[in-house]
């Protein structure tokens, strides 16, 4: 499989009043074409910030570096902001995450997404409109409502109108963020069916970002797990989710429901991610791991891949056993 | 401002756009008396030859060639004459076009002025910002008709001058009140979302913050056009207007120094005073129902 997006060491640190915040750190990976990556982790960790390094929509006040960030063997870092801006929309689209307010208010829905296709993609005023009407069938949204303001909306209409304005000029990569965060499981579902059949049927490559381990279960076929700024494990959505190999991701995927297996007592992680404008030294998940070994809060990890199931874990050699340890509730809450 | 323009026409070009227009200006009881103020005072302006019954600057004379001066009203005066010999109604209705004129200009230039750096200064913020609210403030310093005097003074007094001296000085209330608004309005996730579309700075100015802040520039507008007749008025009746130009403030002036207040000649100070504070309250009333045409949102 060829890399659409790969991600070398990259770092965005913003500066703020107490110094530079950290809030990615060399983090890597890739996403293969024509496939679905999910970004997951605890709120705060560096999911978003990473996702809008890779649109090169920042605020002023971020820093970008790392050694590539290859889009379609294109070094995205190496451009000017005017030859990003070329390749936005009509190459990388984005899915917001409030797509509740992401739609200007003062304008019709088909207007906004016609102003898309006027404007980036150099359709006419009709070829626009029919292109429109096209989308909104995609997403099954009926096309009467082209004409109506985003306040008529529902809550899973703005989404999947948002999801047919980044599809509008056919972008190879589509980063979405939380798109389903703020809809009920339901809407949830049909959102993600929506994207899930979109990018099956247009051979587009997604990267999704969520917290929720059973969104990354239902729509992902690789996964990236991301802990205070650093990639702690990835690889293929079932060897990540069945077998994870990082106590982090063990304890993420203990502290959701499985619908489908038995029932059992869900295991929070006690504490917090560490502020990352002074990150612990070592590996950042040390202070909350309950495999901590001295090592862990000393050393940064070394990087273990075996067969594409990459972990950043001192004792990922050890998972086998760590993984029966962690779903016992005693081992997590000795940590509280 | 192409954008601007373009901005404008997609509102103006939506289905029924128009008559939803109309129906909201007829739907609001103050809207309605606004705009039939200004639709009155614009025909009076435009159609002022005709209307006026006598030529407003000459001198009548009566039967043996005496001036016909403060004659009551009557069917030949339909107001009535001034101490020297003219005629009243025609001259209030002159005068309308002096109104709108001036009104129409000055209130032009201080949207423009206010709308643009209100725009620029709260979007870019930084330094572009401080310079811009610290002149602002260095301008809502300066006391407004000593100002206005001063420069009637130094100049030639006139309608150029009352036009320049009202944009002048009142933009920066425009620009305070949209600049806060931009700052708010830059930050929505909408204004992001076009942003990472890949749109130009200028296209997220004009086409996706503009309309939002567009009903404050109307009100901050409308209430500039009355500043500019009260300005002008003023100045007039301070006797720094043009002498050649009849306006309304110029007749309060002739009125005033004629004793016309002292005499009781009330055809002739109330009509002019009168038609001002028409005029000025026409545009307050008109502003209250501009943001329902403009927001989308607040129709339903």
């Amino acid at each position: 499989m060829d890399a659409l997006l790969d991600i070398r060491a990259l770092s965005v640190s913003y500066r703020a009043r107490s110094g530079a915040v950290h809030a990615v750190d060399r983090a890597s990976f890739t996403v293969p074409a024509g496939s679905v990556v999910g970004l997951v982790g605890e709120s705060g960790c560096g999911k978003t910030t990473l996702a809008r390094a890779v649109m090169g929509v920042m605020p002023a006040s971020a820093q970008v570096s790392g050694d590539a960030l290859l889009f379609q063997g294109v070094d995205l870092l190496k451009l000017s902001p005017r030859e990003r801006r070329r390749l936005a929309w009509t190459k990388l689209a984005f899915i917001p995450q409030t797509a509740m307010s992401a739609l200007d208010p003062v304008y019709r829905v088909g207007a906004q997404i016609a102003e898309v296709l006027v404007e980036r993609g150099g359709f006419s005023r009709t070829a626009a409109r029919a292109r429109a009407e096209e989308l909104f069938a995609m997403v099954g949204i009926d096309r009467a409502r082209l004409a109506e303001y985003p306040h008529q909306f529902s809550g899973g209409m703005r989404q999947r109108a948002s999801i047919a304005i980044a599809l509008a000029l056919e972008p190879a990569l589509v980063l979405a963020d939380e798109p389903v965060t703020a809809l009920d499981v339901i809407v949830q579902r049909q959102v993600l069916d929506v994207l899930k059949d979109l990018q099956a049927r247009l051979g587009l490559s997604v990267v999704l970002v969520t917290h929720d381990i059973s969104v990354v279960a239902y729509a992902c076929d690789r996964v990236v797990v991301m802990y205070a700024g650093r990639v702690v494990e990835s690889g293929t959505a079932e060897e990540v989710l069945e077998r994870p190999r990082h106590p982090y991701t063990m304890g993420l995927t203990n502290a959701f429901p499985d619908l489908a297996g038995a029932a059992h007592t869900l295991v929070p992680i006690a504490g917090h991610p560490p502020a990352l404008d002074y990150p612990p030294p070592g590996c950042r998940f040390a202070p909350r791991c309950p495999f901590a070994q001295e090592r862990c809060r000393t050393l940064d990890p070394s990087t273990e891949d075996a067969a594409g199931h990459v972990a950043v874990c001192w004792r990922a050699e050890e998972a086998e056993l760590l993984r029966i340890q962690a779903a016992r509730v005693e081992t997590w809450a000795a940590m509280g | 401002m192409a954008a601007t323009a373009e901005a404008l026409s997609v509102i103006a070009s939506r289905p029924g756009g128009l008559r939803r227009v109309l129906r909201l200006a007829t739907s609001d009881g103050f809207a309605l008396a606004g705009t039939l103020i200004y639709l009155v005072l614009i025909l009076v302006a435009i159609f002022a030859d005709q209307i006026a019954t006598h030529d407003p600057t000459q001198i009548l004379f009566g039967a043996r060639g005496r001036i016909a001066r403060n004659l009551p009203i009557s069917f030949d005066h339909l107001l009535g004459t001034t101490h020297g010999g003219r005629d009243i109604f025609s001259q209030l209705v002159m005068g309308s076009r002096s109104a709108v004129t001036i009104g129409l200009t000055a209130a032009f230039f201080v949207v423009l002025i206010g709308t643009l750096l209100g725009l620029v200064s709260g979007y870019f913020g930084g330094w572009i910002d401080a310079i811009v609210m610290r002149f602002a403030d260095i301008v809502l310093g300066l006391p407004f008709l000593p100002f206005v005097i001063v420069l009637s003074a130094l100049s030639r007094p006139g309608t150029v001058t009352i036009v320049f001296a009202v944009a002048v000085l009142l933009w920066p209330n425009t620009a305070r009140v949209i600049r806060s608004q931009v700052l708010s309005l830059r930050e929505r996730s909408y204004v992001e979302a076009a942003r990472v579309t890949g749109c130009s700075t200028a296209r997220i100015i004009f086409v996706h913050i503009a309309p939002g802040i567009l009903p404050l520039s109307f009100t901050y507008g409308s209430i500039a056009v009355g500043w500019a007749i009260l300005t002008e008025a003023s100045a007039s009746f301070l006797g720094f207007g043009d002498p050649r130009v009849i306006s309304w403030g110029g007749m309060l002036q002739d009125a005033f120094s004629s004793q016309a207040l002292s005499r009781g000649a009330w055809n002739w100070f109330v009509p002019p005073g009168l038609c001002i504070v028409l005029v000025v309250l026409a545009g307050f009333f008109i502003s209250r129902g501009y943001e329902e045409i403009l927001f989308p949102k607040l129709r339903d």
